[in-house]
């Protein structure tokens, strides 16, 4: 295959999958969450990694820790 | 008999945290109740097991068939994250039970490097030829799931352990002494490369 066609391709592809992942994400926002499951970040109390979005706990800590560096 | 080769050297002797020092981030973070290990360590095994099935096949379909071999990090990079996108979608509305008690570790696998390095394993290629079959690399994935799940699981009893032991001196505490608790682990581990 000629390299110039093969560079297209893989452009093509690296931007279908991103786009999937956009719209997943996407979609994944606009679901609702369960009934009973809207509380579901009460369980993060032991979990110490902060960069999860789910962890409400963790951010404000974050937050918290930002207001005192400035 | 390769099966079961492969599944023991997944789960014991190459354990994938232990060897390697993958997926050392929830091991550490979530280990504190071995409950929420219990929670992760299925929703790991859940989502390695597909990601592996649906990266074998982009790769051997879609990326070999191209000469696209090289774009296999970024793509199931991007395979891994829809993919788990998709699997939260799929846990809300349908399995609200299963959502629960798998679905806040969803976010946490999205960026797991024991995910993407068995989906980098399970497409590796020697002289032309595939190293795992299709069956083989379904063995593969959930033996290093069972692997991963296992670690973390008898790991997770030492952090409950550790956590209310008022012996351990200040600087040791939390993540020092754990992960001295890890490499001690990791050296019981080593017992098992005598068995393959």
């Amino acid at each position: 295959m000629h390299p110039a066609l093969q560079a297209i391709l893989a452009i093509i592809i690296v931007i279908a999958l991103g786009g999937l992942f956009a719209l997943g994400y996407f979609l994944n926002k606009k679901t609702k969450k369960p009934e009973g499951c809207e509380e579901i970040t009460e369980r993060c109390g032991s979990c110490e990694v902060t960069s999860c979005h789910f962890n409400k706990a963790h951010q404000k800590e974050g937050e918290e820790h930002d207001d005192t560096s400035k | 008999m390769k099966f079961i080769l492969i599944a023991l050297s997944a789960i014991l002797v190459n354990n994938i945290v232990l060897t390697r020092f993958l997926g050392i981030c929830p091991f550490l973070g979530v280990s504190k109740k071995t409950k929420n290990a219990l929670g992760m360590s299925g929703a790991l095994i859940f989502v390695l097991l597909l990601s592996s099935l649906v990266s074998y096949a982009f790769y051997f379909l879609v990326l070999v068939p191209l000469g696209l071999e090289f774009l296999k990090l970024v793509a199931f990079i991007l395979i891994i994250a829809s993919l788990v996108q998709f699997v939260e979608i799929a846990l809300k509305r349908f399995m609200p039970s299963l959502y629960k008690a798998l679905g806040i570790y969803l976010p946490l696998i999205t960026t797991n490097c024991v995910v993407l390095t068995v989906a980098l394993d399970v497409v590796a290629v020697t002289g032309g030829v595939a190293d795992y079959s299709f069956l083989e690399m379904i063995i593969y994935s959930l033996s290093n799931g069972i692997g991963f799940a296992l670690v973390f699981i008898v790991f997770s009893f030492t952090q409950e352990k550790l956590a209310n032991n008022k012996a351990i001196p200040t600087p040791f505490k939390g993540n020092a002494v754990a992960l001295l608790a890890a490499g001690l682990m990791a050296l019981a581990f080593v017992g098992f490369q005598g068995m393959i």
